[in-house]
């Protein structure tokens, strides 16, 4: 008797982050066995490609080889599981289906924006590097570059997806910002990261 | 013998209630360690490495009592993100933070935290008792633990962690464990100096730290997964009860013991750690419990809660012993301690109580007296925090950003780590929509070194040796050999079988 319908209810119940998500899965799970078999089998190459300076149980590309081989096998055994719940062309489809409504969906949109900003947000820090010392009391109040960019991408963030007013949001971001690195910097004596 | 002991343990405990500076200390440090535990990203290691430096103006007993104090409390900080924001400061906090999310988003986040509370205070407890009492027994079990079984262990360790993470589908959960292992391979080798996956990189011939990847995928990954969402959901601002009653506690009672007893072994074994400790309890926990209770594994269960947490603060005290008695850190943070003893001229090593006498006895009534601080101020700072992490998550996500950048840059001062987050994150971001777990994957990322450090070196030392030898002559290592097939062989027959009987859930 065919269980199909029934494994596949099973496995669309809701999930927790850090768990297996289910959902519509099969053609997701045949497309990460193909990408992750080709990743094993280059490692596995590049493993035996390492020079062994002394004994072959001590060669550096043993352990590496190993975990690829026995990779390569689990991805086999995941898409064997995979076509099990149909054939290469239903999952393909699925699968393309599946990318085609995400990058039609809002949400897909939005992350692919973020992870840009993000992107972004990371380059801006290591490429711009300056400084200014404000003297307050009877100590020099330091604004660098690195509080600079982060008020301005998180205020940026925070105006697209907070949805509120752009001074509030950048109220928040420079208060927020300012209370951590002051804590980080004057606090613990810490170094940030635009110092390099 | 027994009366010298007696009384350099009355020695301490009369110096340290006659100084109330020490007191202040310690409530200090936990509270430092709360706070710092409890920001995403921010593990008990870094709180360790960077605050040790404070320790410098300070007299050996207030460094000792202040390092403590931050021990303990950012071990249980790191549980407050987890619970109430879905990121764990700590690896280990990674069962706690399945568990313990759930139940925050049905408005159980206060009595989560509560639970994890408390199944600390008894896992720190449970950790010392055991130590003082069996010191000798529990060092010589650790020290059967030679490169072959620390090869096993690191490997049921990742296996353990696939197999509960991908509850329906343990290949998949593997597969991102085995994933991890060859990250953790990129590097220089630690036998040879041979670089291995550089591909010419300099920067990648230091090796991938694993904060930066924890970081990415559990922080980074978390705010690209539930920013973009139409509408996020928060937890429940309304706190309810926090504190467990004290019969829901005596309840658990065996499954405290149960876990205490093994974050406290495990804590001794050098370089195994809490996270083995608190992925192993849990999984023995789940694999003991009724029925009804393994039903709610996964989707908020309070014993799976106690299960981790115990384990991982009994590994608090655990860990002290290889450090103080032999010199060798149980895991990265116990080895901040050892530097700070360090500073303070004090060698530890197997003469430390013949050089120090009591020194010993005086760290472990601090770690009583920081468990005591520990709870006291976690009580009060649990309602502020449910108020605080309730706030939407439009607000809170993007100002966990900077912390998730500063986290990875503060490891090694090395931008290059933040890349490395960043791409975590993004891979994780990946990895969490095709299905696979990312605790594995971080897990592998810390214990890959340590497998395959140990590995070559038992297959030197086994290289005259015939098989059936060697299994005879380590019944330790062969009977971990046996778990580990019994790990595969269970996820891959035993959990079929149960799904197809519709018995195991999420």
């Amino acid at each position: 008797m065919d269980d199909r319908p029934k494994r596949k209810a099973k496995r669309s119940q809701e999930t927790f982050p850090g768990h297996y998500e289910r959902g519509p899965v099969a053609g997701k799970d045949f497309a990460s066995a193909v990408v992750i078999g080709a990743l094993a089998m280059v490692f596995m190459v590049l493993s035996l490609r390492l020079e062994v300076p002394g004994s072959i149980y001590t060669a550096p590309g043993m352990l590496p080889f190993i975990v690829s081989f026995t990779l390569f096998f689990m991805a086999v055994g995941l898409g064997i599981s995979a076509l099990r719940q149909g054939s290469i062309g239903s999952n393909l489809g699925g699968l393309v289906r599946h990318l085609r409504n995400y990058a039609v969906d809002q949400e897909g949109r939005r992350t692919v924006m973020l992870i840009g900003m993000v992107f972004l947000y990371v380059l801006l820090v290591a490429v711009l590097s300056f400084d200014f010392r404000v003297p307050v009391f009877f100590f020099d109040f330091e604004i660098t570059s690195y509080e600079v960019v982060s008020i301005l991408v998180v205020g940026m963030i925070l105006r697209i997806f907070w949805k509120k007013s752009l001074v509030r949001c950048g109220l928040v971001s420079l208060i927020m910002i300012e209370v951590l690195v002051s804590v980080f910097r004057y606090g613990f004596g810490m170094i940030m990261p635009e110092a390099f | 013998m027994s009366a010298a002991i007696g009384g350099q343990i009355l020695e301490q405990l009369v110096f340290i209630a006659q100084t109330p500076w020490l007191w202040m200390v310690c409530l200090l440090g936990v509270t430092l360690g709360i706070f710092w535990g409890a920001m995403p990203g921010l593990s008990t290691t870094m709180a360790m490495t960077l605050l040790v430096g404070l320790t410098v103006g300070m007299t050996q007993a207030v460094a000792i009592m202040f390092m403590l104090g931050v021990y303990t409390g950012s071990v249980f900080g790191g549980a407050i993100s987890a619970v109430l924001i879905n990121i764990p400061g700590t690896p280990d906090a990674v069962p706690t933070m399945i568990e313990g999310h759930a139940l925050a988003k049905k408005g159980e986040g206060g009595l989560a935290l509560g639970t994890a509370l408390a199944a600390s205070f008894m896992g720190n407890w449970v950790g010392i008792i055991l130590l003082i009492a069996f010191i000798p027994a529990v060092l010589f079990f650790a020290l059967q633990f030679r490169s072959w079984e620390m090869f096993l262990l690191s490997l049921w360790g990742i296996a353990v962690c696939g197999s509960m993470s991908s509850t329906d589908m343990p290949i998949k959960g593997w597969i991102s464990g085995w994933i991890g292992l060859l990250i953790a391979f990129i590097g220089l080798d630690p036998i040879h100096g041979v670089s291995r996956f550089t591909f010419g990189s300099f920067a990648l011939g230091d090796g991938i730290n694993f904060i930066p990847v924890l970081i990415g995928l559990f922080g980074l990954a978390e705010i690209l997964r539930v920013l973009p969402q139409k509408s996020p959901a928060t937890i429940p601002s309304e706190v309810g009860r926090v504190l467990p009653p004290i019969r829901t506690l005596l309840r658990y009672a065996r499954v405290s013991l149960r876990s205490g007893l093994i974050g406290t072994v495990i804590g001794a074994i050098p370089g195994a750690g809490a996270n083995i400790a608190s992925f192993f309890s849990y999984d023995v926990g789940r694999r003991r419990a009724s029925q009804k209770e393994k039903a709610k594994w996964g989707k908020g269960s309070y014993e799976a809660i106690i299960s981790a947490e115990v384990a991982n603060n009994a590994n608090v005290g655990g860990s002290m012993l290889p450090t103080l008695a032999l010199g060798i850190p149980g895991n990265a943070a116990a080895a901040a301690v050892l530097a700070a003893l360090e500073l303070k001229n004090v060698v530890v090593g197997p003469l430390i109580q013949t050089e120090n006498p009591g020194l010993i006895f005086y760290i472990y009534i601090s770690l009583i007296i920081a468990n005591f601080f520990m709870y006291g101020m976690a009580v009060l700072l649990i309602k502020p925090c449910v108020k605080l992490f309730s706030l939407p998550r439009t607000l809170l996500m993007p100002l966990i950003l900077p912390i998730c950048v500063i986290g990875s840059f503060a490891v090694n001062l090395n931008y290059f780590d933040v890349y490395v987050m960043l791409f975590s994150g993004i891979f994780g971001y990946v990895l969490h929509r095709f299905g696979f777990p990312l605790a594995p994957l971080v897990l592998a990322v810390i214990l890959g070194p340590l497998a395959d450090e140990n590995l070559r070196r038992a297959l030197l030392v086994f290289e005259d040796a015939g098989i059936l030898n060697v299994l005879w002559d380590r019944k330790l290592g062969t009977i971990l050999l046996l778990v580990v097939l019994y790990t595969f062989y269970d996820g891959i027959f035993k959990r079929n079988d149960r799904n197809s009987n519709g018995e195991v859930h999420g």
